[in-house]
């Protein structure tokens, strides 16, 4: 999971594409050195827990959970990982390159 | 991340221990010689998920030490759980009529739902739904279920939780149940669903939770939570994350300490992972 994604940022760092991971996994300090060890460059929101807010407000009880969401801020698809993940990415930004009319 | 059934056997034997202790029998375990029948339904049950649970181990550290994907495949095609389905199945029988048999048949249906294409599991719903309609047990039948679509079936997981529904005596295990039957309608696991299905269900799904946070709103959920706060989580996503929707936007404060919100990121694709590294 982890290495495909890190894969993915650095191939589309040009593109209109972020990825933000939503980390449960304690204070800033905690994730601070989660992030270096595993060489993680992405946006991190801080959390807190399993019980945060944003995993409360967006009903998460199991982790990873994943949205994909166009650029219109649409969600498109959820629960894709590695390769579906990619696929759904890719088919959202062609429609950003060639929107449908 | 995973549901691993032996935690839920330890959490299972937590509840168990003091009923044995308010049974207490002669008959003593770890007494070899002496005929079953000696013990107490509750020793008996509690003898047999402890050899399961010892044969789980001896699976798992098997399979530690497995070195090669040849190895790993011979020690997986012996995991414990269906070798112990007709023991759980024959102490059920044995012990007819007492709680620890409808535990006994909870755990058919928790160990057996990928052999034989379920049947045993599926008997053991029928077992539950009538002769043991009446026991506490069925909350963690209803627990058991929400994941099991995938290997029992939508129908055969939705038509026992109905039933349990209707005719369980218990709050708790009606609240159970209604809260599981809500949580499967909505998310539609085991199934290709049409568009059309799935609307309806996500429907019904919030008809069920309306009327748990109504009815059942200010007891416990589990996890310190109430029916009322699992009701307005779960009715949030069936109103706002569903495909299709604008996603609701969220202010929050990276590793840096920079706030940002989520709509900062219009016109960009955005991934938004949930994640811990544990």
């Amino acid at each position: 999971m982890l290495p495909h994604e890190k894969e993915l940022v650095e191939r589309l760092k040009d593109k209109p594409f972020a990825l933000i991971g939503i980390n449960s996994d304690g204070d800033a300090e905690t994730v601070k050195k989660i992030l270096a060890k595993n060489e993680i460059t992405w946006r991190n929101a801080i959390d807190g827990s399993t019980g945060g807010p944003l995993a409360t407000q967006w009903n998460v009880n199991g982790w990873p959970t994943i949205y994909v969401i166009d650029a219109k801020g649409v969600i498109r698809y959820r629960d894709v990982r590695d390769q579906a993940m990619e696929d759904a990415v890719m088919a959202l930004l062609a429609e950003v390159a060639a929107p449908a009319k | 991340m995973s549901r691993s059934s032996p935690r839920l056997g330890r959490a299972w034997l937590a509840v168990t221990v003091p009923l044995v202790l308010a049974t207490a029998s002669p008959a003593q375990e770890g007494d070899p010689a002496a005929p079953q029948e000696q013990f107490t339904p509750e020793a008996r049950l509690e003898a047999l998920v402890e050899r399961l649970n010892a044969a789980r181990q001896e699976y798992y550290r098997a399979y530690d030490e497995a070195k090669t994907d040849e190895e790993k495949d011979a020690v997986f095609a012996k995991e414990p759980s269906a070798a112990f389905v007709p023991e759980f199945r024959a102490l059920a029988d044995s012990i007819a009529g007492t709680e620890p048999a409808a535990q006994a048949w909870i755990w058919v249906v928790r160990l057996s739902q990928r052999v034989d294409g379920g049947a045993p599991a599926k008997e053991a719903l029928g077992m539950l739904t009538s002769r043991y309609i009446d026991s506490p047990a069925l909350g963690d039948l209803a627990r058991e279920l929400e994941y099991a679509g995938y290997s029992l079936g939508l129908d055969a997981c939705e038509g026992t939780l109905r039933t349990v529904i209707e005719k369980s005596p218990l709050r708790a295990v009606q609240a159970r149940a209604q809260y599981t039957l809500a949580r499967i309608l909505m998310r539609g696991r085991g199934r290709q669903l049409s568009e059309e299905a799935a609307l309806e269900r996500r429907a019904e799904a919030k008809r069920l939770f309306a009327d748990l946070a109504g009815r059942f709103g200010a007891e416990d959920a589990g996890r310190g939570r109430t029916y009322a706060a699992q009701a307005e989580r779960n009715l949030f996503e069936i109103d706002r994350l569903q495909i299709g929707m604008v996603a609701p936007d969220f202010e929050c404060t990276d590793a840096d300490g920079v706030k940002f919100k989520l709509s900062d990121y219009r016109g960009k694709v955005v991934v938004v992972d949930f994640w811990g590294d544990w």
